[in-house]
């Protein structure tokens, strides 16, 4: 019975997640009601009543799990693709900062004997702005 | 901005993400910036929000969304929400392209967690690359 835990758009009742979440799952032969109910807390009622309405429904729901296919593989603008290796190479160089600061700090502790606990709470990084500033000093790597 | 926040359908594949960006050794880049991966129960939100009034508490709450976005087209649905709604200096919603790939193949779903951490960074950090002017970013950039 689909009555009272699905309604007409598809979604569980009570939840966010839609039958449209579950389709692909569905079919998916290595997947299992207990997985799907441990995964996303449903109810084995919930989990059958939303593969009763694919059944039930099965020319909409194949169409809008086709729409929604279609507008996932339309992907994202492609400055964003463009963009993304300015952003990759500033997140390496604040990573490669990062562990420079670290390395610094245990050398400090090291040279001062101070317990790591205790150096850890007086552990003082830069913020961004003091970061960022540091690398337009350096300049050219790309930040 | 204070972090990512997996919408219901994705926040059992949150804790996996979580300990990829770990081994990926970008968990200490997200910590640094005091950004958070947060669940609906972390929060708390009701977890039958609909799209639009999730949206709207990401934006004025400062979460990303981290969604899959498969919901039958409606007046509140995402796809609605970001058409009617979104304007420049919103923070984008991130979409999971292929939820059984992330599930299947560690070397996607180590793209998505890399991803992701990108585009938190790329807005924390206040580059926009990537983040400007984006309603929607899907996340690997490349499937």
């Amino acid at each position: 019975m689909t009555t009272g835990l699905i309604n007409e758009v598809g979604d569980i009742i009570g939840t966010r997640i839609t039958v449209y979440n579950l389709l692909p799952q569905f079919l998916d032969p290595t997947v299992t009601e207990a997985y799907l109910c441990r995964l996303y807390q449903l109810t084995p009622e919930q989990v059958s009543a939303a593969r009763a309405h694919i059944l039930n429904n099965l020319d909409t729901v194949l169409a809008q799990h086709l729409k929604i296919e279609d507008r996932i593989a339309d992907g994202n603008a492609p400055e964003v693709v463009q963009q993304a290796e300015r952003t990759r190479a500033a997140m390496r160089s604040f990573k490669e900062w990062l562990a420079e600061q670290e390395k610094a700090e245990a050398a400090k502790r090291m040279a001062e004997s101070i317990p790591a606990e205790e150096g850890n709470n007086s552990r003082e990084f830069p913020s961004f702005r003091e970061w960022l500033a540091q690398q337009e000093a350096h300049s050219g790597e790309g930040v | 901005m204070r972090g990512l926040l997996a919408d219901v359908h994705l926040q059992g594949h949150l804790p996996y993400l979580r300990s990829l960006i770990d081994e990926l050794d970008l968990g200490s880049v997200l910590a640094e910036l005091e950004l958070e991966l947060a669940t609906f129960p972390d929060i708390p939100l009701d977890p039958s929000l609909d799209d639009r009034s999730l949206w709207n508490h990401c934006q004025r709450e400062g979460w990303v969304l981290f969604t899959e976005n498969r919901r039958a087209d409606d007046p509140n649905s995402l796809q609605a929400t970001l058409a009617d709604s979104w304007k420049p200096g919103c923070l984008p919603v991130l979409t999971l392209a292929n939820k059984t790939r992330f599930e299947h193949s560690p070397a996607y779903a180590k793209l998505v967690a890399t991803h992701v951490a990108e585009v938190l960074f790329d807005i924390q950090v206040g580059l926009g690359y990537i983040s400007n002017d984006q309603p929607r970013i899907y996340v690997p950039r490349k499937a």
